[in-house]
């Protein structure tokens, strides 16, 4: 007599909690795994290095000084080959392949260095007379220079001007490297300019002969 | 058809409800050919005219109510309230189908009667043979369930072969533990005296009827959330609840040791009808040598004085226990209050539970509320006033109960030395013993 004739389900108890219950230690775990790759985000987010941007509008051609270019420190992650960095490459003295605005990044492959840039481009100083030159021409501006070839090139009328010249475009998109001021601000009527032009190497001798065979108009685009 | 109530206690009267069976036409005519023998009532069309029929009276006072084993909505509520009506309840059903048979006894009827196959041929002899059959099993109508008679599920008396062994066969005993309004420590008395009697190598079922405060559940540290007591009480009133059902739905605390836990709120009393316990505490039995049931304080019987015997009575589970008990342990508090209230209820409780054996335990003793020699003070008040020969004295020990109620668990897993566990042990050792 006694012995248990049918078998009941055991009753669920509250059991006090111990240290080697399986899911506080999965528990723990699980807080030790998120704060780890937790770290390693936050580590990579704040990893940041230091590139060279242009300061101002740089167009194609320009020598670089340092007044043209500014550090920022940004974080690029794998694009960070694809721009100059600092410490790495210096881009003072180096050519731009192609425009940058003000604020971009300096791609790496548009800075070439100026052996590999003297190849393919020279510098021409043109003659500009008074009120044919943007007001505000400075260094890096882009301009496509007209000759106008003419038998009396100064000293005429407008009207005459414009029946017996026949302006051309010499060159498109020559960037401007320096302006030479040619007095102390007192210029007068006939006072010019002489601007000096960063143009391909193979344009160069039509410039020269177009500047030889008449009077030189910079136009530019204006700018916004 | 309805005839009206002869007078004369010559023919049983009989209340028909066989429901959709062909026989209850054969059996009419066989009792129109021998007239004298049983006399119909009524015949009732469903359940509810069955017991409307019963508790109006017709059939007079002692009808036999002969109902299908089929019958929709037959179920242990229903028999005791025929029982109540005092209703002689004989259940129809197929011969062979034990399941049908061991149901019919589950319900708690007061026998059965097993018929062949239905054939239309043989119709005639169907209901004669049905008929004597009735006429057997009445003759052995012993003492009628009066009137008062709320616990009828006594178990069924064996008229045919073929049934399944009486499960409920008196093996093991059954102790109350009682105790008057208040907290005087009913359910610790309980929980440990379960527990010590389970580590007597003595197979224990614990069981919570309190119908107003069950904690039985909350001071195991249990997690369940459902009844089991109220499952094993669904079952009986389905008149499935055998050894192996109740012990599907009581859990196992420790070998020896199983729990029934009560209601999960004290508004679903309903849920622990007074029939279904009786049956269950029969079941139990066989199940465990000793089962310990934690009882409500409240044995007032309201809704028989203001409503009528059919209501759902919520103390039903308490009296019935307390019917039931060998033993019953009255817990009362070691303090001019709780003592006062203990000794007043004692003869209401003597006269509920007749058949038992009374102990008294005055629970918390301690020297502040009673002053110096609590024991001895208490021992005399309680033997002059309260008539008990049998008083355990269960010394407080509030730090041991405080450390197993936070814990969940019992004084024996948490504080083995703890005097109140002592005091219990003894007494699990005079049960063992008695």
């Amino acid at each position: 007599m006694g012995a248990p004739v049918a078998s009941s389900p055991a009753l669920a108890r509250l059991a006090r909690p111990r240290w080697t219950d399986a899911r506080l230690l999965l528990g723990v775990l699980l807080v030790v795994a998120s704060l780890a790759t937790g770290a390693r985000v936050m580590a990579g987010a704040e990893r940041t290095g230091q590139v060279w941007a242009a300061s101002r509008d740089l167009a194609a051609g320009l020598q670089l000084t340092s007044a043209d270019v500014q550090v920022r420190e940004v974080r690029l992650g794998v694009a960070s080959g694809n721009y100059l960095t600092v410490g790495a490459q210096d881009p003072v003295g180096r050519v731009l392949a192609r425009p940058v605005s003000a604020g971009d990044l300096l791609p790496a492959a548009a800075v070439l260095p100026q052996a590999q840039a003297a190849q393919a481009r020279r510098q021409v100083t043109v003659p500009v007379s008074a009120f044919h030159y943007p007001p505000d021409l400075a260094r890096g501006a882009v301009v496509d220079v007209y000759v106008s070839t003419s038998s009396s090139p100064a000293g005429l009328s407008t009207g005459q001007a414009a029946s017996g010249g026949d302006p051309s475009l010499a060159i498109a998109g020559a960037v401007v490297v320096a302006v030479t001021d040619p007095g102390s601000g007192f210029a007068g009527p006939d006072a010019s300019v002489g601007v000096v032009l960063n143009v391909p190497a193979d344009q160069v001798p039509s410039l020269v002969a177009g500047v030889r065979a008449g009077a030189v108009d910079l136009v530019q685009e204006p700018q916004p | 058809m309805s005839v009206g109530p002869a007078r004369g206690p010559a023919a049983g009267l009989v209340l028909l409800a066989l429901g959709a069976d062909p026989r209850e036409e054969a059996l009419l005519a066989a009792m129109d050919r021998s007239p004298g023998r049983l006399k119909v009532a009524r015949r009732c069309v469903d359940l509810a005219d069955l017991l409307a029929a019963a508790e109006a009276g017709v059939g007079g006072q002692r009808p036999v109510a002969v109902v299908s084993g089929s019958l929709a909505r037959l179920d242990g509520v229903a028999v005791s309230r025929l029982a109540a009506a005092g209703a002689f309840v004989v259940a129809v059903v197929d011969r062979g189908d034990d399941g049908a048979l061991a149901r019919a006894a589950g319900l708690g009827v007061a026998a059965t009667v097993a018929v062949g196959a239905w054939t239309a041929a043989g119709a005639a002899d169907d209901g004669h043979s049905l008929l004597a059959d009735l006429v057997g099993v009445i003759a052995h109508r012993g003492s009628p369930a009066g009137p008062g008679g709320s616990h009828p599920a006594r178990p069924a008396p064996k008229v045919d072969d073929g049934g399944s062994d009486d499960v409920a066969s008196v093996l093991g005993r059954l102790v109350a533990v009682w105790g008057p309004v208040g907290a005087p420590g009913r359910t610790t008395v309980a929980v440990t005296l379960a527990d010590e009697l389970s580590r007597r190598q003595v197979e224990t079922l614990l069981a919570d009827a309190d119908t107003y405060g069950p904690a039985l559940g909350q001071t195991l540290g249990s997690l369940d959330e459902a009844s089991s007591l109220a499952a094993a009480a669904r079952d009986a009133n389905a008149g499935a609840l055998d050894v192996e059902a109740l012990a599907r739905s009581a859990r196992l605390v420790r070998p020896g040791l199983r729990v029934l836990t009560g209601v999960t709120r004290p508004d679903r009393w309903p849920e622990l009808p007074a029939s279904a316990l009786a049956v269950v505490w029969r079941v139990a039995r066989g199940l465990a040598v000793w089962t310990v049931v934690d009882c409500g304080f409240c044995l007032e019987q309201d809704e028989e004085i203001a409503y009528d015997t059919v209501a759902p009575r919520r103390n039903g589970a308490t009296l019935t226990t307390l019917a039931a008990a060998d033993v019953v342990l009255a817990v009362g508090g070691a303090d001019p209050v709780g003592l006062q209230r203990l000794i007043r209820t004692l003869p209401d409780v003597r006269a509920l539970a007749p058949q038992a054996t009374v102990k008294v335990v005055v629970n918390q003793v301690r020297s502040g509320p009673v002053g110096r020699r609590p024991e001895r003070r208490l021992l005399e008040t309680v033997q002059r006033y309260g008539g008990a020969d049998s008083v355990l004295l269960v010394p407080a020990d509030r730090a041991g109960l405080d450390a197993a109620m936070a814990a969940g668990r019992t004084l024996a897993e948490v504080v083995p030395g703890s005097a109140a566990r002592t005091a219990l042990m003894a007494l699990a050792v005079e049960l063992t013993q008695s």
